[in-house]
């Protein structure tokens, strides 16, 4: 088990696709930095003129940017895609493997050393490794990138943050953003994770890998627009969509008892149909 | 085998596929959100049906802090496309379409008929949206008309000068523009296949349409589509710049695609 665990992992962190969804992360990233960068400029000069004009009134105090504008919380072009990408960019590095093992034979020949079984659980865990790393290894990089250009401080309420009361870890928001933006960063990699490996449950059903890549993605977002229409019903809904519970800030209502059990559904969804797809069903 | 045979084989194969009918409830989802402005209006026309699939957003004011909220039925309508022609062009460079290719005889004809083929299947695929949009406008009640209601319109975006539009403004804007700026983003992104992965392609062409709904630029593809910007709701962009955006990206797919098909290796294509 340990061998072929290793060996998966191996292919799952060194191959093209891992490198490109890798790359495609990292650009969004890079856009949001960079329309940062420009906001960061623009108030620092609106600011330093404020205090030229009326250094009394002046308190001192910077309005922690880093905690609004990540790409997490914020609005920007790469944020934007980033929030609505992100399911591809889970599926991208490894999702598409068992197709390809199971299309060039290399699957028969591994569960006839190993197993059935063994072989599911090294490639389900490779697969939530791979995509876990890409989706929160993204939202790390941009926290720390953001941290070297925007101003930090504890938010106030009266700075108008983009987190509602209630919502999913927002208590640690007000008293421990960096805590805060790292815990979602974990949460991140597990969206990530547990989304690359519904791409299993989906198995050797499309013909080309580009369908099982996009697999994901195309579930949450029908999922978003039933939520959509569910919410025209209940306005008070909270937050069922998978495709937005990544946000840290999102425009509804977003209850950390909804984000788990969304995200425990998917994981039910990726292994129990993942199993089945790789243990029972025949290659046709 | 002449390029007749080829086109006729294309459509044959191309468009009897099952994912035209799939994407009919993803149809009927976006159009079921127009169902509260509806409820509670008269006189409403299929063309208000069809303004609604294509209205995309209004601008958003950058860096204002704003939540950007998408317009997923927009985006569902038009990256519905991109999505029901991603394979026809991969999936006869593999399998027994290689068989086809050497039939014809000639590359430049077999990548035009695809061309030809992606016209074809946008319009199809447009067709199924402009019905399930007549099927909702009768069911509740609507006029089959082609003119608008800028109420319906004024009621989903307060900041737009909406007004009422001639049947001619409204084939432009609602028919013409959104199903060439459909078949060129597709035309470009069978082309961007014969480059790059077909998941590239596809992020590639719909993150054209995020990057239209975001930036308020005419040149931009995907802006074309995006009705309620039209000059003709007093926005920026210009239904002739538009076009001429949609034809370029068309004709310049076409030709690139062309020559670069001439020296591709069709043997190291992948399934």
């Amino acid at each position: 088990m340990s061998g072929t665990l290793k060996s998966e992992l191996w292919k799952a962190f060194h191959n093209k696709m891992f490198l490109l969804a890798l790359a495609a992360g990292l650009l969004m990233s890079a856009a949001n930095i960079l329309q940062n960068s420009a906001t960061v400029a623009e108030m620092t000069e609106s600011t330093l003129r404020h205090l030229q004009q009326d250094p009394e009134r002046f308190s001192g105090e910077f309005v922690g940017l880093l905690f609004m504008l990540w790409l997490l919380i914020y609005f920007s072009l790469g944020a934007l895609a980033f929030d609505f990408y992100w399911p591809i960019l889970a599926a991208l590095p490894y999702g598409w493997s068992y197709l390809k093992d199971r299309r060039s034979g290399v699957y028969d020949q591994i569960v006839t050393r190993m197993g059935k079984k063994a072989y599911f659980r090294a490639k389900y865990a490779a697969v939530f490794l791979s995509g876990g790393a890409v989706v929160g290894g993204t939202a790390l990089f941009d926290l720390l990138v953001n941290a070297l250009i925007c101003p930090v401080a504890t938010p106030s309420i009266m700075d108008l943050p983009p987190v509602a009361n209630g919502s999913c870890l927002s208590a640690l928001y007000f008293h421990a953003p960096w805590l805060f933006c790292l815990a979602f960063c974990g949460l991140a990699f597990l969206w990530g994770g547990v989304t690359g490996t519904l791409c299993l449950a989906v198995g050797t059903l499309p013909r080309f890998q580009v369908f099982v890549i996009l697999f994901p993605y195309l579930l949450y977002y029908v999922w978003n627009m039933l939520y959509d229409q569910l919410r025209v019903r209940f306005e008070h809904l909270p937050l069922l969509s998978p495709l937005l519970l990544i946000q840290a800030a999102p425009d509804y209502f977003n209850p950390g008892w909804a984000v788990f059990s969304v995200m425990v559904l998917v994981a039910l969804l990726g292994s129990v149909i993942g199993y089945w797809q790789v243990t029972r069903r025949e290659f046709c | 085998m002449n390029f007749l045979k080829l086109f006729s084989h294309d459509l044959r194969c191309g468009l009897r596929r099952k994912r035209y009918l799939l994407m009919l409830p993803i149809f009927a989802l976006a159009c079921a959100s127009f169902l509260r402005v509806v409820k509670g209006m008269p006189g409403i026309t299929w063309m208000d049906w069809v303004f609604h699939l294509f209205a995309g957003m209004e601008p958003p004011v950058i860096g204002s802090g704003e939540a950007i909220v998408l317009p997923l039925g927009f985006l569902a309508v038009m990256g519905g496309a991109l999505l029901v022609n991603l394979d026809f062009l991969i999936a006869d460079l593999t399998a027994s379409g290689q068989q086809v290719l050497i039939r014809c005889g000639s590359r430049r004809g077999w990548f035009l008929s695809k061309c030809l083929w992606n016209l074809v299947s946008c319009g199809v695929y447009f067709a199924g949206v402009l019905l399930v949009a007549a099927v909702f406008c009768l069911a509740t009640g609507g006029e089959a008309a082609l003119t608008n209601t800028p109420a319906a319109q004024y009621w989903e975006f307060p900041f737009t000068q909406v007004r009422p539009l001639s049947a001619g403004q409204c084939l432009l804007i609602g028919i013409a523009l959104p199903y060439l700026t459909m078949a060129a983003l597709s035309a470009a992104q069978m082309t961007l296949c014969l480059f790059c992965k077909p998941v590239l392609a596809f992020l590639s062409c719909s993150g054209a349409l995020l990057v239209s709904l975001y930036f308020d630029a005419g040149w931009i593809p995907g802006s074309g589509a995006i009705l309620i910007r039209t000059s003709l709701f007093g926005g920026s962009v210009e239904p002739g710049t538009a076009i001429f955006v949609d034809l370029a990206l068309l004709l310049g797919s076409a030709i690139a695609g062309t020559i670069r098909f001439r020296k591709q290796n069709i043997l190291s294509a992948e399934e």
